[in-house]
């Protein structure tokens, strides 16, 4: 077992390990006690320290990685079991989102709720009945669930459709076709908000390449104004900032599933400080 | 029950223009032009969401005004962190007069927004008068915002 690549924030050359990581479970200790109780490989896992989004999504772009996982982020360990667990059995995540993501058990089961949309009309109804299920609903968690919801819910109606039709594979929409599902769930720290689409038309390369055309260009400059329907090129942005953790999931042609991990019970400047993970699966 | 409404007031040349509930895919900006408009006002506090097809939609309606001067009043946060995500959010001729910032007791979790106005806890130049804000049972809240980020626009 090796300790995979780690990514540092730019302009810096040095690892350094915080001290509290060194007295109690360190990095390495924990990362290679959890590779050797797994029964999957590591694969390309990517530990970052203190990397801020727009590095994030540069490194795993010029790395080619599938996994990103924050040292400090406040669910290390978790991110790192539940990257492992979905290297050993990603339909696991596709059958289940949530549940994997939080890593529900049947005596802790996270799952709180789960709703199929075809259109934008059932948007409202489906919104209000999420935010009717969430625990302590500050202003903070509610902005966030909105904001990754009304980006998930678009794409899924919207995008996902276009772009099979765009590559010839389907000329219908959700009336012949499995509808969308949006799923939540949530344990004592962590909000999962997952939505699958019967399309599979993410491109994640695409996806990120977008990230980083925003976070390095800026918004204002690539915002697709041409389009008269659909995305603006900018959801993908506002899907991470508003994420402790990011999935892309994808079997092309077939499924599309995407995650957002919201923190819980914290105020703005707390989440802010939190460094993102991000996860894809292919 | 319409989740979104827009209301055009042209009684002078300065349009007072209020925007209410949520601006998404089906928004059609096309029905409310700006068009000959000398001077608009926004009232944006009703605003409730807005997502990335949105914020096209608004960068192009706000865009048809041509070069006329733009102020946004109480913008709620989502309209602030949108001014500082997006060019071309707030006009070139754009100005905010003012806008919310959320507040937040360690102590109690209690939230406020609080409404910020250019020359009184802001000015033009960008500096800062924070007041003091309390929660219910009198202490002091903090400002729950990154400041370096959320306030960059009154910088520009």
């Amino acid at each position: 077992m090796k300790l995979m690549k780690i990514a540092l924030p730019p302009g810096e050359d040095k690892i350094e390990i915080p001290e509290e990581w060194r007295r109690l479970n360190t990095p390495e200790n924990l990362i290679h006690h959890l590779m050797w109780k797994s029964e999957s490989q590591p694969g390309d896992i990517c530990f970052g320290i203190e990397l801020q989004p727009a590095d994030v999504v540069q490194f795993i772009l010029d790395h080619t990685l599938k996994k990103f996982v924050q040292f400090n982020s406040p669910w290390f360990k978790e991110d790192i079991e539940m990257s492992l667990r979905m290297s050993g059995s990603p339909t696991t995540y596709f059958s289940d989102p949530v549940r994997s993501v939080l890593n529900s058990s049947e005596k802790n089961d996270c799952h709180r709720g789960e709703w199929s949309f075809t259109d934008g009309t059932q948007k409202q109804n489906i919104l209000d009945q999420v935010y009717g299920l969430l625990p302590n609903p500050s202003q903070v968690l509610k902005e966030s669930v909105r904001a990754v919801f009304e980006e998930l819910y678009m794409n899924a109606i919207l995008d996902a459709p276009r772009e099979s039709i765009r590559a010839g594979k389907e000329k219908y929409g959700y009336e012949k076709m499995t509808p969308a599902k949006i799923s939540l769930g949530f344990d004592d720290s962590r909000l999962a908000l997952a939505c699958t689409d019967p399309y599979g038309t993410l491109e994640i390369h695409r996806f990120l390449s977008r990230m980083n055309e925003v976070y390095k260009r800026g918004a204002g400059q690539v915002v697709n104004l041409v389009r008269e329907k659909g995305g603006a090129g900018l959801g993908c942005v506002i899907l991470f900032e508003h994420s402790s953790a990011l999935f892309l999931g994808v079997t092309l042609g077939k499924m599309t599933t995407v995650t957002s991990q919201i923190p819980l019970n914290l105020n703005h400047r707390q989440r802010a400080s939190i460094h993102k993970s991000l996860h894809i699966l292919e | 029950m319409s989740k979104f409404n827009l209301n055009i007031d042209k009684g002078s040349p300065t349009w007072q223009v209020k925007v209410t509930g949520t601006i998404d895919e089906d928004v059609d900006f096309g029905l409310f032009s700006l068009e000959g408009a000398q001077q608009i006002e926004l009232l944006l506090n009703d605003v409730k969401s807005i997502n990335s097809c949105g914020i096209r939609e608004w960068i192009k309606w706000i865009g048809s005004a041509g070069q006329v001067p733009v102020v946004y009043h109480e913008c709620p946060k989502i309209i602030v962190d949108q001014i500082n995500m997006v060019q071309g959010f707030l006009p070139t001729l754009g100005k905010v007069q003012s806008f919310y910032v959320p507040f937040y007791s360690e102590d109690s979790g209690n939230e406020k927004n609080i409404l910020f106005t250019n020359g009184k806890e802001f000015d033009e130049s960008g500096g800062l008068h924070v007041p003091s804000i309390k929660d219910e049972s009198g202490q002091e809240m903090e400002m729950d915002v990154v400041e370096a980020k959320y306030f960059k626009f009154l910088k520009k």
